[in-house]
């Protein structure tokens, strides 16, 4: 091999490797962290949350608020708006959900009632066991 | 270099990691999920994790202080290049001839002033002007421009209510809220922001007066009552 290209070669490995060297922590950077381990559901005893009153839970990593209403019992929703993810806050009286960022408003059922959310709430199962409630 | 700088407010927003800038970049962060396939990609990249956290307050401080200043440089020293290169363009009121594609040289224009040091005395005395005011802000009122809710710590289980971006992000945070469609808002503003950059190729006319070409005129004054309209509407 001649020295002009040995030496183009050697250079170009040596900028190869630079570049490795900078782009491999880059993108280890980059890369988006592992969640932890997450809590897929969640027991509670029913006393808990009377009528007419909620409260707020995690289930599976997502903010979520259980509900317990005369007409409807206990109702388990993801507080995540489906629009550009705020979380929805509850309104007793009107038995509606609203995103505080851009008026989306669901109904009990999680459905969307107006605004830009385009999908429901993530609606979590709530089974009754006995005293305790099993959400998620 | 106008969209780098929102780029800074966007991410030196987070930094204070108050009420304010965890929903404002949990918004920003969740609009690329509009788009499928790759926008939930892009949002888990652009957060560094599932949710807004303290891997998005690493990678924003990144963006801030290494990424977006290099960037910003190398537009800064792209536009010096350009100005140097191709010329400023002339005020409508001006010359209708557009300006040749050439390098300015003092030999060919006798009656010009070179870049240095005249324009760059310039560059620097306004620099020092707003170094000047921004230290007096800092130093003798910092909270002029800061809302209160912008010292509230971060709560990720609670939005606080009749959130609002900054004024400069209060157009497209109002189109957001009025267009009923998630991508269609979306969609709409990253149309417009391609059309605005790119105008200079998508503008062939050969008239570069826009006081002569009243469709144009009335177009770009249309754009910025809307514009405002939206704006002072966003902030009700």
């Amino acid at each position: 091999m001649q020295r002009r290209g040995f030496l183009k070669l050697f250079t170009s490995i040596l900028g190869l490797g630079a570049l490795g060297a900078f782009a491999y922590p880059l993108f280890r950077f980059l890369l988006p962290v592992e969640s932890a381990a997450k809590v897929k559901s969640i027991t509670l005893p029913k006393s808990e949350i009377p009528v007419n009153t909620t409260k707020d839970l995690m289930i599976g990593g997502t903010p979520s608020i259980l509900v317990n209403t005369k007409e409807k019992g206990f109702l388990a929703f993801s507080k995540v708006c489906t629009h550009l993810g705020c979380l929805v806050k509850y309104d007793q009286e009107r038995q509606i959900f609203i995103c505080p960022c851009h008026a989306g408003i669901f109904d009990l059922e999680g459905n969307v009632v107006s605004g830009p959310p385009p999908k429901p709430l993530q609606k979590f199962a709530v089974k009754v066991e006995g005293d305790n409630l099993v959400i998620g | 270099m106008l969209l780098t700088t929102l780029g800074f407010c966007l991410s030196g927003y987070l930094l204070p990691w108050s009420q304010l800038s965890f929903w404002a970049t949990t918004v920003v962060t969740t609009i690329p999920t509009a788009f499928p396939v790759i926008g939930d990609i892009i949002c888990n990249i652009l957060r560094g994790s599932e949710n807004v956290s303290g891997a998005t307050l690493n990678r924003f401080f990144a963006l801030h202080v290494a990424f977006l200043p290099l960037l910003l440089v190398s537009l800064f020293a792209l536009h010096v290049f350009l100005v140097r290169r191709v010329g400023i363009s002339a005020p409508p009121s001006g010359s209708e001839e557009p300006n040749d594609w050439r390098e300015f040289r003092h030999e060919s224009h006798p009656d010009g002033l070179p870049f240095y040091p005249y324009f760059v005395s310039k560059e620097v005395l306004m620099t020092v002007v707003y170094l000047i005011i921004m230290f007096a802000i800092i130093s003798f009122v910092p909270a002029l421009f800061i809302p209160a809710d912008a010292n509230t710590p971060a709560d990720p289980f609670n939005t606080p209510e009749h959130i609002r971006p900054e004024w400069y992000f209060l157009a497209p945070y109002e189109m957001l809220k009025l267009i009923p469609n998630r991508f269609l808002g979306i969609a709409l503003q990253l149309v417009l922001v391609m059309v605005f950059i790119l105008w200079p190729f998508i503008d062939t006319s050969k008239n570069y007066n826009i006081l002569k070409r009243p469709l144009l005129l009335t177009l770009f004054f249309v754009t910025i009552v809307v514009w405002v309209g939206i704006t002072i509407w966003g902030s009700f």
